[in-house]
């Protein structure tokens, strides 16, 4: 009873700002909304100490509404319960004197308590409901400024590309219950232990729920919504595209890691889309001059790792980087939000620059944010990305080529990350801006994130330093066997990573402070910057083709209708003809009758 | 004991009637049919024969809601005469006794038991009425002429009056077809429903509620009895014309009444498609729908109008009183058979009858015509949302009852189940 009340306290946060926010005074929203998140925050942590917890209540026929509370959903409330209680502070601020100020909070608490749905939910069914409604959530978000009609179109982009995720997700549930019978995950767990049913139907449900995860979790190829998504206010970036809700498709493949360490073929396949992904994300960082998209972009980079790192079966590094990311990444969008606010709504990185000087603090929490991105030797980033790069070698669905791929797109992520640096704090001031620091209630969410992007990566060190975060979450997860470096050989690899990082961080804050670019850079930076087509791309082959099909059909429906008013009105006429035999005239109708008494007994069969 | 109640109370009332002021004897003819209807009720499922007199399941079910019917019509009525109330009654002891009996004879009498009355019911309001009247008298002497020569060819092929005696040959066929234009004429199956537009047109709105819900029952009753044993082959062309000709002759309709009795040929049509399994439980739910649904209408056309209603009349009765125009409302849509009202499963169970005797085409067409009933079926619901300024005096028990009917038609469209074994019982 007390997890179904971790979700109804945001929920019911929803409900009380919905209904009553418009007459609250300015922060008291906010306050109220933070607030609820802290409690949930408090009890989730509370109730892990505890040993955990579990509710169940009959809910559709064979299918029970099921909360699970163990060590992996217990990491995942924290992140979501604890950054988002941060990110809820800082959006007090940030949101100030907004005419939508209580629909805010109203939807970013409906978004908590579909996350927690989500997270801590122990069947699929249940997870759906959680999965659909950050969904709503973030497309309410997404369009939070709906009078912009492009904001609302990326409000719709998001969710339409989504639901081809959802579609996904929907049918591979439908594979299970028709192979198992059941979509409890806890049962499901046990029914796979023995030898499997029917492998190549097992695998195209593995496959499916993956689609799902694709969508939600913007991998390639449903990657296309998530810049776009960059519509809605800071907060909203911050919170639901790059800490919690586009993780939740790492979170649903580590769920289901009883699943796909039984499927290595479609691993392999995770594994593939996430390096593809990482790539992807981190070349087309490069072009962006949009100081949140950039950022975007490295979201979904860092996703791409996160699904790497899940592909070769290293769940619990997968789920590590998750928690990092968590805090770097909502730190950069706050302080891309704390630096859109300093400018006044500017957000172009462009007309950006030499904001060292202005912004004491946020300086700091930029540079913290950028070297944990880019991993910086010691702080969380690199430990996390340390580890995902050694588990392509050791665990057993990996190889060399993993390897050598991840640590490319890390040098690649140093540099953009330094570009991103360079262009919104360094250098000349290219704006007509009086620049101005954020207030108390954004700088603290943004200080205690920072600590956590410096302090986050010590729970998991390197063999032979302790690591305490794999034991705590091992028990949750499937067994996969790593085979284990020699102590030499890790520590060299942890040193390569750490020089290649360092030499890519190097490399990108000189290069950017560079006046003029090479000609290779600048063609390479213009197809970065249309995000090497892929939109074009799609409305090409996907859009405009099925937009021409509705146009069509429309057209056909048009003709139908007519038709159907032409049928119509002859069966109108029809029937008023026959009416005409109702003269009036008795003899009319006896005559009439006796034919048709002559007729009937013509029929009959003598 | 059904049969003793109302034969006491018309005996008794003939002859108090003329002591009795009206409104006495409109209670007393309540009381009795309240009465007959409480004894069927207490003998249900329990068979009774007394020579030719049978009551069996289907003679309770059927009577049952001529009963309703005739309870309803008196209701509705208030008369400065107390023949009025006694013919109801005459009537109503025919219905019984045509439900009640497998003798051709005995049909005969009651059949003309229960016409006689009716012919004097539909000239209540003179003028127009009286002419209505005669032609439904005259065409229904000509269907009984055919039913008595029936009747008599029947006992020629067969050596007996019992309807249900297997027989064969020419003269049988032909016997079966002559008792089937009789009986088709009272449920108004085309082509022998010429006399259906003008005398619903014509007579009082009461009369014709007690003409659509009575006496289709009563009739029907005798039509299953005779058709069980094997339906004649004509069965089938009365069947579709009566589909096509009361669904597409009642789209072009502009008064209630006449579109109500075109409607009326229709539904005949789509009764007439259990008779091919002899199912009494499907037909005896349909025509509980039906008696619901096109009575509440004629129940709420009588307190707009008494005389004739335009469409156009209906209009705006939802804001002047919106009780009666919701129960307009609902009374046509079931009568559309649109779920979840009543008369959605009225239909399905009828059609699932013709499915089960291999009746396709039958099935189609009435699937069709059905979907173009629609057409009118919404057009006389939705009058009642229009603007307009339309009249209604309803007084408070029509109102009541208008409502009790209009409930009943969602709560047994909801849980039809709830009703259907006390209706196999019954049969």
């Amino acid at each position: 009873m007390a997890l179904l009340l971790t979700i109804l306290l945001p929920l019911f946060g929803f409900a009380l700002l919905g209904l009553f926010g418009k007459r609250m005074q300015e922060p008291l929203p906010g306050v109220i909304a933070s607030g609820l998140v802290l409690a949930s925050f408090l009890l989730g942590v509370g109730l892990l100490l505890s040993g955990g917890a579990r509710f169940e209540t009959e809910w559709l026929p064979g299918i029970p509404f099921s909360l699970l509370l163990d060590n992996l959903s217990g990491l995942m409330l924290m992140i979501v319960t604890g950054v988002g209680f941060l990110i809820h502070v800082y959006a007090i601020g940030y949101m100030a004197k907004d005419p939508g100020y209580s629909r805010f909070f109203a939807y970013f608490n409906l978004f908590i308590a579909m996350m927690l749905t989500l997270v801590l939910a122990d069947s699929y069914p249940v997870m759906f409901i959680g999965w659909e409604g950050v969904g709503l959530a973030s497309f309410l978000l997404i369009g939070f400024w709906y009078q912009n009609a492009q904001y609302a179109d990326s409000a719709r982009k998001a969710f339409i590309v989504n639901r081809i995720g959802d579609l996904g997700f929907l049918l591979g549930m439908a594979i299970l219950w028709a192979l198992y019978g059941t979509l409890s995950i806890s049962e499901l767990k046990e029914a796979l232990e023995g030898p499997l049913k029917n492998p190549s139907l097992l695998a195209l449900a593995g496959l499916l729920l993956f689609l799902g995860a694709v969508g939600k979790s913007a991998q390639i190829p449903l990657m296309v919504w998530l810049p776009d998504a960059m519509a809605g206010p800071t907060p909203v970036s911050a919170l639901i595209h790059a800490a919690t809700m586009v993780t939740a498709g790492v979170y649903l493949i580590a769920r289901s890691s009883f699943l796909y360490s039984a499927l290595p073929e479609v691993s392999y396949t995770i594994a593939v889309i996430g390096l593809l992904t990482a790539a992807y994300g981190a070349l087309s960082a490069f072009g962006q001059t949009d100081i949140k998209k950039i950022v975007a972009y490295s979201t979904i980079s860092q996703l791409g790792y996160m699904f790497l790192a899940a592909g070769v079966g290293a769940y619990w590094v997968a789920l590590f980087h998750v928690l990092t990311h968590a805090f770097f990444k909502a730190l950069l969008f706050l302080a891309s939000g704390s630096v859109i606010h300093a400018l006044g709504g500017e957000q172009d990185v462009r007309k950006m620059g030499g904001l060292w000087r202005h912004l004491p603090y946020t300086r700091w929490h930029g540079l913290i944010g950028a070297l944990a991105l880019g991993g910086l030797p010691l702080l969380s980033g690199f430990w996390s990305k340390d580890a995902i790069l050694t588990a392509t070698l050791t665990y057993p669905f990996g190889g060399v080529g993993f390897y050598v791929g991840a640590l490319l797109v890390a040098v690649l992520t140093a540099m953009y990350a330094m570009r991103w640096f360079v262009l919104v704090f360094l250098g000349e001031e290219r704006g007509h801006h009086h620049p101005h620091e954020a207030p108390p209630v954004m700088l603290w969410p943004n200080h205690l994130l920072a600590l956590g992007s410096v302090l986050a990566g010590y729970l998991a060190l390197p063999h032979p330093l302790p690591n305490l975060l794999e034991p705590f979450l091992k028990p949750a997860l499937a067994e996969v066997e790593a085979h284990h470096l020699s102590l030499g050989a890790e520590w060299g690899l942890i040193g390569l990573s750490a020089l290649v990082a360092l030499l890519g961080l190097w490399a990108g804050y000189t290069f950017f402070q560079r006046k003029a670019f090479p000609g290779w850079y600048l063609a390479f930076e213009a197809a970065s910057r249309e995000s090497f087509y892929v939109d074009r791309i799609y409305n090409a082959l996907i859009v405009n083709p099925l937009k021409a099909l509705a146009e069509a059909l429309l057209q056909g429906d048009f003709g139908l209708l007519r038709g159907y008013f032409g049928l119509g009105g002859s069966v109108r006429g029809l029937g008023q003809g026959l009416a005409r035999l109702q003269t009036g005239y008795l003899r009319v109708y006896a005559l009439l009758f006796v034919l048709g008494v002559l007729v009937l007994l013509g029929v009959m069969r003598w | 004991m059904t049969l003793a109640i109302l034969a006491v109370f018309s005996v008794a009332l003939t002859l108090l009637g003329f002591v009795l002021p009206p409104q006495g004897v409109k209670r007393a003819t309540l009381l009795g049919l309240a009465l007959a209807l409480l004894s069927l009720l207490l003998t249900w499922g329990k068979p009774f024969a007394f020579g030719p007199y049978t009551v069996d399941g289907v003679s309770q079910v059927f009577t049952l809601l001529a009963l309703l019917g005739a309870l309803w019509t008196v209701g509705l009525v208030r008369s400065r005469r107390f023949e009025f109330y006694l013919l109801v009654l005459y009537a109503a002891l025919g219905m019984h006794l045509l439900a009640s009996t497998r003798h051709l004879l005995l049909m005969l009498v009651a059949l003309e038991a229960l016409s006689l009355p009716l012919y004097a019911l539909a000239t209540w309001r003179r003028g127009q009425g009286l002419e209505a009247a005669l032609k439904y008298f005259l065409l229904g002497a000509l269907a009984a002429a055919f039913f008595l020569y029936g009747t008599a060819l029947f006992y020629g092929a067969t050596g007996s009056f019992l309807v249900g005696t297997p027989g064969q040959g020419p003269l049988y066929a032909l016997a079966l077809g002559l008792l089937l234009v009789g009986l088709g004429f009272k449920v108004a199956l085309a082509p022998f429903h010429f006399w259906t537009p003008d005398v619903y047109q014509g007579s009082p709105t009461p009369v014709v509620l007690f003409m659509a819900t009575s006496v289709k029952a009563a009739a029907f009753a005798a039509l299953l009895r005779v058709a069980s044993p094997g339906v004649p082959d004509a069965l089938s062309l009365l069947i579709v014309l009566s589909v096509l000709l009361g669904n597409l002759a009642a789209l072009g309709q502009k008064e209630a009444k006449r579109l109500l009795a075109y409607s009326s040929i229709a539904h005949a049509g789509y009764m007439a498609l259990a008779l091919y399994t002899g199912n009494a439980q499907a037909l005896g739910f349909y025509l509980l729908t039906y008696v619901l649904a096109t009575g509440l209408a004629f129940a709420v056309l009588s307190e707009v109008s008494p005389d004739r209603v335009p469409l156009e009349s209906l209009r705006g009765l939802f804001r002047k009183d919106p009780l009666l125009g919701l129960a307009l409302f609902l009374a046509s849509l079931s009568l559309l058979g649109l779920p979840p009202l009543a008369g959605f499963w009225g239909k399905y169970l009828v059609f699932l009858e013709a499915a089960k005797a291999g009746q396709w085409g039958l099935l189609v067409l009435a699937l069709l015509t059905s979907a173009v009933s629609a057409y009118y079926y919404l057009g006389l619901g939705l009058a009642v949302f229009q603007k307009g300024e339309a009249e209604a005096l309803p007084r408070p028990w029509a109102r009541n009852v208008a409502l009790l009917v209009a409930l009943l038609l969602l709560l047994l469209g909801l849980f039809p189940g709830s009703l259907l074994p006390a209706l196999a019982a019954g049969s």
